[in-house]
């Protein structure tokens, strides 16, 4: 059941009735199993996974609240090595035999087959690493111990983010558990916005980009330099329409439902540097990945050789998150580059500036198209089905005389996602301009007036091919 | 406590619900008749054959290849080419628009038919569906091909512009000419790719038989002239074709039963400088194709001069 499926329609339309009409424990009850409905309709076997990874963090948690120091760190590792025991199974299994089996052949040797068939649970880096946040927050006194199974329960599984996030931490979700969410008209008219903007996105920008990206990535060496060209931005901006998309929805539904998940995406093309892109970009896994690993890994405190290492292992391990493959670790690794190379180029960058005495709005226009750039360049790995693929795009980029033009380069679909792309740039650049943002809010009309805008636009424009969200698959 | 900040209630917001989805529906209905008066000024091929004017001399129908290997409307002679080939695009939707075409500007000389269109089981309601909104014939077509959306249609009209062919309808606007001529020539790593095909077989669809007899006989019966074309093909794709003589004898036996000229260009042209990929012919082997079809056909005035 997707977001832009009518059963989804169906679904919360039934279950936002009975959830306005109840209150307390029952509404909390209504939640959790409705959680766990529109979970089983992915696959109802993996349901008791999602039991299991509840109730090792749930007991684990309770017991921490009265272990000593000693054994609360026993608590925590087998918290832990719960949880990535699962992911490891799941996600990993296959990838890390498939290249022990690579290695043992590359050495000369026939290696035995032995390849799982697993599935990949929907949403497992998501519910895992929420859940890890919970007794990881415990462990360093920085939450309490969460006594209500139900609670609990609720917030592991609370369906608009459990399949592909916002991963809302157990610190900003449980005390808004524990308080009964009051429904208001102004909240139910925000979470309104932000699903039709979050469709937007999905149908109107991501689902036209995706024939684009598709045709190109499927033909590396058929599809014309230009038509790569087309199809690599055109990827930039399908993966940002799916997946803000996806997280605006699921924002939308909790702030109807009287809840807070915070911000994922915030404008993240028009990051100034990579740093600040990770400020912008998948929020809640970047500000994740800094918090339980970049920093007790040491951060940036213990000179600059381990910083650089501690950013590599952060950002492989943020690739590895996406996915068993080794175009991720490329991925994660040119991000790790990208990060490296912009500390070592600041004070360059910075005095060259000086000297060519640029205006600021330049700078930082150059520097939003280089950010722009690279990360267009490092989505190659991203999409690409393996390295091969990258590379033959990579080499059909670089060919600057195969850049010949065609009538069928200019496709409708084409079009309409450079229609689209500029209609997104346009509104997140409105809505960074302050005296704009405040006379929209300020206007119910204006704001009503853009409600209908969106519902028209999604109709005049959307692609109702019901195609999966990108990050379920992670 | 304000209005705003005051809880919700269940009978509240269904009534709430009822009043927006009245808004949508109301600047649904707005938007689509403003766009359907809009759109009819467009220079879009598919919405000209809406527009009165003059009647072509020749109509050409067919899928990409008719598009890039024939003259175009806009492009070359306005008066003379009429040219619905676009790639994606069907028989049973070109039939639709000739008929539509013939009624609103009357009767072109020739109709020029494309015959790898008639290996394509598509209805073409992805290129042209968009004229459903001027058009019964093609909205019967979409209702047959698509019932679900045509149900939706019904309740937001909108949807019925929610179509590949909106944002070209709405360029066309302010953009008359349009290029369907393909540039460059086609590189090694394509031919190796085309080498390296499976082979595969090219079919009549039944329906596309049927379609094509209706349509013939009712072009005949108005005394207009018919042609069946095969254009050119990479020698490389034509050599992964396994039943190219029974095709191509198929098609004959069609022309034949209808009583209509076929014309096989499909390895007139061999060298690879002359094609952009494995489908169209570029600029320079369009030229050498149309010279040698004229020839048997006959030149069009227009043209007359030019070849």
């Amino acid at each position: 059941m997707t977001f832009n499926s009518w059963h989804f329609l169906v679904f919360f339309g039934i279950f936002f009735s009975l959830y306005l009409l109840t209150r307390g424990r029952w509404r909390m009850a209504i939640t959790l199993v409705a959680s766990y409905i529109f979970y089983g309709f992915w696959d109802w076997r993996f349901l008791g996974l999602l039991a299991l990874s509840t109730a090792v963090d749930y007991v684990c948690g309770r017991l921490m609240g009265t272990a000593t120091p000693r054994r609360r760190k026993q608590l925590l590792w087998l918290s832990v090595a719960a949880n990535l025991s699962i992911l490891g199974i799941f996600k990993y299994f296959n990838f890390f035999i498939d290249s022990a089996m690579a290695m043992v052949a590359l050495m000369g040797l026939t290696p035995h087959e032995m390849t799982l068939s697993i599935i990949l649970p929907v949403g497992i880096s998501f519910y895992t690493f929420q859940t890890m946040s919970y007794t990881i927050d415990v462990y360093r006194n920085q939450l309490p111990v969460e006594k209500s199974l139900l609670v609990f329960a609720t917030y592991v599984t609370i369906f608009p983010q459990l399949v592909a996030g916002p991963i809302v931490r157990a610190s900003t979700l449980l005390p808004q558990l524990h308080v009964e969410p009051k429904i208001t008209w102004r909240d139910l008219f925000a979470g309104f916005e932000w699903i039709l903007w979050g469709y937007v996105l999905k149908a109107c920008l991501a689902d036209n980009a995706s024939p684009v990206v598709d045709t190109a990535f499927a033909q590396p060496r058929i599809a014309s330099s230009l038509q790569h060209l087309a199809a690599v931005m055109a990827f930039s901006f399908q993966i940002y329409g799916d997946f803000a998309g996806y997280s605006l929805i699921a924002i939308g539904l909790g702030r109807m439902m009287g809840f807070d998940f915070g911000v994922n995406f915030d404008t993240p093309y028009f990051a100034t540097s990579f740093s600040n892109f990770w400020q912008r970009w998948h929020i809640s896994l970047s500000s994740w990945l800094r918090d339980y690993l970049y920093i007790p890994l040491g951060g940036n405190r213990a000179g600059r050789f381990n910083e650089y290492r501690n950013l590599v292992l952060t950002m492989l391990l943020g690739g590895l998150w996406h996915g068993a493959d080794w175009v991720f670790v490329m991925w994660g690794l040119l991000h790790a580059f990208y990060l490296i190379l912009e500390r070592l180029l600041a004070p360059l960058s910075q005095l060259a500036c000086r000297l060519l005495r640029l205006p600021g709005w330049l700078r930082a226009a150059m520097a939003m198209l280089s950010v722009f750039t690279l990360t267009c360049f490092a989505w190659i790995f991203f999409r690409a089905q393996d390295l091969e693929v990258a590379a033959a795009i990579i080499g059909k980029l670089c060919d600057v005389g195969a850049y010949n033009f065609t009538p069928s380069l200019l496709s409708p679909q084409l079009a309409l996602t450079i229609v689209m792309v500029t209609l997104v740039l346009g509104v997140e650049i409105a809505s960074k301009i302050e005296p704009i943002k405040a006379t929209y809010m300020r206007h119910p009309a204006l704001r009503f007036a853009g409600i209908l805008v969106m519902f028209q636009t999604i109709l005049l424009f959307g692609a109702f091919t019901g195609s999966p969200f990108i990050y379920f698959q992670f | 406590m304000t209005a705003e900040t005051s809880q919700v209630s269940l009978p509240k917001l269904l009534a709430l619900c009822l009043m927006v989805f009245a808004a949508f529906v109301t600047v649904d209905r707005a938007v689509s008749a403003g766009l359907k008066r809009v759109l009819l000024a467009s220079h879009d091929r598919y919405l000209r054959v809406y527009q009165p004017e003059p009647a072509a001399t020749y109509v050409v129908l067919g899928d990409s290849r008719a598009g890039a290997h024939f003259p175009h409307s806009a492009h070359d002679q306005p008066q003379e080419f009429f040219n619905l080939g676009q790639g994606g695009m069907g028989l049973p939707m070109s039939d639709a628009l000739l008929r539509d075409y013939m009624a609103t500007h009357g009767k072109p000389s020739q109709v020029i038919i494309e015959t790898s269109l008639l290996a394509d089981e598509g209805s073409g309601i992805g290129v042209a569906g968009l004229a459903q909104i001027y058009s019964t014939r093609v909205r019967h077509l979409v209702r047959q091909e698509d019932p679900a959306s045509a149900r939706i249609s019904a309740w937001f009209h909108t949807l019925q512009f929610n179509h590949n062919r909106l944002i070209p309808a709405l360029v066309g606007l302010f953009r008359e000419r349009e290029s369907r001529i393909y540039r460059g020539h086609i590189s090694r790593e394509v031919i190796q790719e085309v080498n390296a095909w499976e082979p595969f077989s090219l079919e009549i669809p039944e329906r596309n038989a049927q379609v094509l007899t209706d349509m013939v006989a009712y072009l005949k019966a108005q005394d207009i002239d018919v042609v069946m074309v095969m254009t050119p093909l990479l020698p490389e794709r034509i050599r992964k074709i396994t039943n190219l003589r029974a095709f191509l004898d198929g098609l004959q036996a069609l022309a034949d039963a209808t009583g209509v000229r076929f014309l096989n260009f499909i390895d007139h042209v061999r060298e690879h400088r002359y094609f952009a990929d494995s489908l169209h012919l570029n600029a320079q082997g369009r030229g050498i194709f149309l010279q040698d079809f004229w020839r048997q056909v006959g030149v069009p005035r227009a043209l007359r001069g030019a070849h």
